[in-house]
């Protein structure tokens, strides 16, 4: 991490969310019916400082259904929208590291999803740095997490300090001319760890995945929830007549049977617990060995966010540690 | 067989027609045969190049996509084989000759046929396993000089499930031994009657076999099972697998295989790529 950065006084905090606000619609977590959402707001005084939120920002990029294209008879139309411009305000480490391994994965290497690019392109991050874990859930200090963003927020009792980490970042910052500072604060250190040296060990070492057999219920709450989970489905959608209608990206999850259906009605992950298992290789293997890097950023939403609390951080740290 | 998916060079009509990475591009339907009740061989005219064991995207707009492999190898036409066995597959087959079929690709990596030249070549294939194998045994008749001894094992349900069964005479006229299995109650007089397996048991084993094996997931597992008790390397081994593939680009997830994308690192691999 570089100490440079700048000072905002939080009184002037205005002056930021104005220039923000030129950029494209602010986009903030907001407290409403006892969860913390990403919402759209038109005042700073709608932000709700603590927290992280309960659903990741991943639909911004790559939204729940994205047409591919229209057709009409055999005349194809590609999807050509232009997304409008958003700041993703506040948004944490994990969420915004989640935002570079899903790059990796549909915007630097070929074929491209067309969508994919315009989204990301038409985004603006602003990172808001934990000094602590938000929850308990929380274990990204296990993760190695970068400093990928355009800006981010450091708190600092009566002044903010602000990081620029691109260009993108840069321009809007500059319009504010703020005093330079240097500052440098570590990433919070957070009670859960996660220990994923030689995980790959314990593939065929049931006893560590069977209580997450037992209680899996295969909802799918954790790939919604997941920051980087996108695995998707695609699906056509026509008039009763089929002359006309529609092929859509949708999310699919990996936690449901049908998933690897193939014809015959064989599941080639017919068991919960293969199910279960490679989601959590996906994350932490399989995905490094494509890319060099964990897909996990240690949000915590998969164990916050599941019905039955299956904590599958310490069933690993706990199998790894029995020796 | 290292090598990364040859998509880019192979897309459909890259020597004349440039074409986006994921356009379809729509083909009529030249000939269509009936190979068992719901079973059909549609042919393509078109020059491609592609290698045995890749496979297209076929659409329907309005229903769908389905990824089914080459069964041919002509530079002039490709042939794939489809069973009615869902809802894309269920319309492809009441299509008739000249109706429009939207395909990308070629996809995937198949067998690259030069790196096994002097190899011996035994074919295992099992019901509509049998249709990624025909590409292969397309190549060796055409250029069966370069190749070692080749011998082939089918399996299929029942008399009427018989696939290619026209090529077999010709692919034994060209030196290839070939023996199949029905495991129904059959009449059939060159059938044995059991799986496949079966008639494997006295396969000889020697360092410069390989087998080429493709088929349902329990044949594939079992005759793999069986192949490596007997002697062989999983090295020697290179099965072609089915997955549900959705974008066809190791994208979507769903035909990741532990840490694989079978359709792009697939859906030929070498056994030990896998297990």
């Amino acid at each position: 991490m570089h100490k440079k950065g700048f000072c905002l006084p939080k009184k002037e905090f205005g002056t930021l969310f104005t220039a923000l606000q030129s950029f494209g619609e602010v986009i903030a977590p907001v407290k409403k019916d006892k969860f913390l959402r990403m919402e759209k707001i038109e005042n700073p005084k709608e932000i709700t400082w603590e927290g992280i939120s309960w659903f990741s920002s991943k639909k911004y990029v790559f939204p729940e259904k994205q047409t591919l294209f229209k057709f009409k008879g055999e005349k194809t139309e590609k999807w050509n929208e232009n997304p409008s411009p958003k700041v993703l305000f506040g948004l944490r480490l994990c969420d915004l590291n989640a935002f570079a391994i899903n790059d990796k994965l549909f915007l630097n290497q070929k074929p491209k999803l067309p969508f994919y690019k315009k989204f990301r392109e038409n985004l603006l991050l602003v990172g808001l740095w934990c000094d602590t874990p938000q929850d308990e859930y929380c274990f990204c200090d296990s993760m190695k997490l970068q400093h990928k963003y355009d800006l981010c927020l450091f708190d600092r009792g009566d002044n903010f300090h602000i990081k620029i980490g691109s260009p993108k970042g840069e321009k809007i910052l500059k319009k504010l001319k703020l005093k330079a500072e240097d500052y440098e604060k570590e990433l919070a250190k957070c009670e859960k760890k996660l220990n994923t040296t030689d995980i790959k060990k314990y593939f065929e070492n049931n006893e560590i995945w069977k209580k997450g057999e037992k209680d899996c219920l295969s909802c799918g709450t954790c790939t919604i929830l997941c920051p980087t989970c996108l695995c998707f489905d695609i699906e056509d959608e026509s008039n009763l007549k089929g002359t006309c209608g529609k092929r859509c990206v949708q999310w699919d999850s990996c936690m449901y049977k049908d998933f690897t259906l193939v014809s015959g009605k064989h599941h080639f992950r017919g068991e919960r617990l293969d199910r279960f298992k490679h989601r959590i290789f996906h994350k932490l293997d399989y995905f490094k060995e494509q890319f060099g890097e964990s897909m996990c950023t240690g949000c915590g939403r998969c164990i916050r966010g599941c019905p039955t609390k299956i904590d599958w951080v310490s069933l690993i740290n706990k199998g790894t540690s029995d020796k | 067989m290292k090598k990364k998916c040859s998509q880019t060079k192979n897309f459909i009509f890259s020597k004349n027609k440039k074409m986006a990475e994921d356009e379809i591009v729509f083909l009529p339907i030249d000939k269509i045969s009936q190979q068992t009740e719901d079973q059909f061989l549609f042919r393509f005219k078109t020059t491609i190049s592609h290698d045995p064991g890749q496979f297209f995207q076929c659409s329907l707009l309005g229903i769908g996509e389905s990824a089914i492999s080459i069964c041919s190898h002509s530079e002039n036409f490709f042939e794939l084989s489809i069973r009615s066995v869902g809802n894309v597959t269920n319309k492809l087959c009441n299509l008739k000759k000249g109706d429009q079929i939207g395909l990308r690709g070629p996809y995937g990596h198949g067998y690259e046929m030069e790196q096994f030249h002097n190899k011996d070549m035994v074919i295992i294939g099992g019901g509509s396993g049998v249709a990624p194998l025909r590409g292969i045994l397309e190549h060796l008749s055409k250029y069966r000089e370069k190749f070692g001894t080749v011998e082939i094992f089918f399996g299929f349900r029942g008399e009427k499930d018989i696939l290619f069964e026209s090529d077999f005479e010709k692919w034994q006229k060209k030196d290839m031994s070939l023996a199949f299995t029905l495991s129904e109650e059959h009449k059939h007089p060159k059938a044995k009657k059991g799986f496949v397996t079966n008639i494997l048991e006295n396969l000889k084993v020697t360092k410069n076999k390989l087998i080429f094996l493709c088929g349902p997931p329990i044949m594939i597992t079992n005759t793999a099972k069986m192949l490596l008790e007997k002697g062989f390397m999983k090295s020697q081994i290179y099965v072609s697998e089915e997955r549900q593939m959705k974008c066809a680009v190791g994208r979507c997830g769903h035909c990741m295989i532990k840490g694989k994308y079978c359709c792009t690192d697939g859906p030929v691999f070498r056994y030990d790529e896998l297990y």
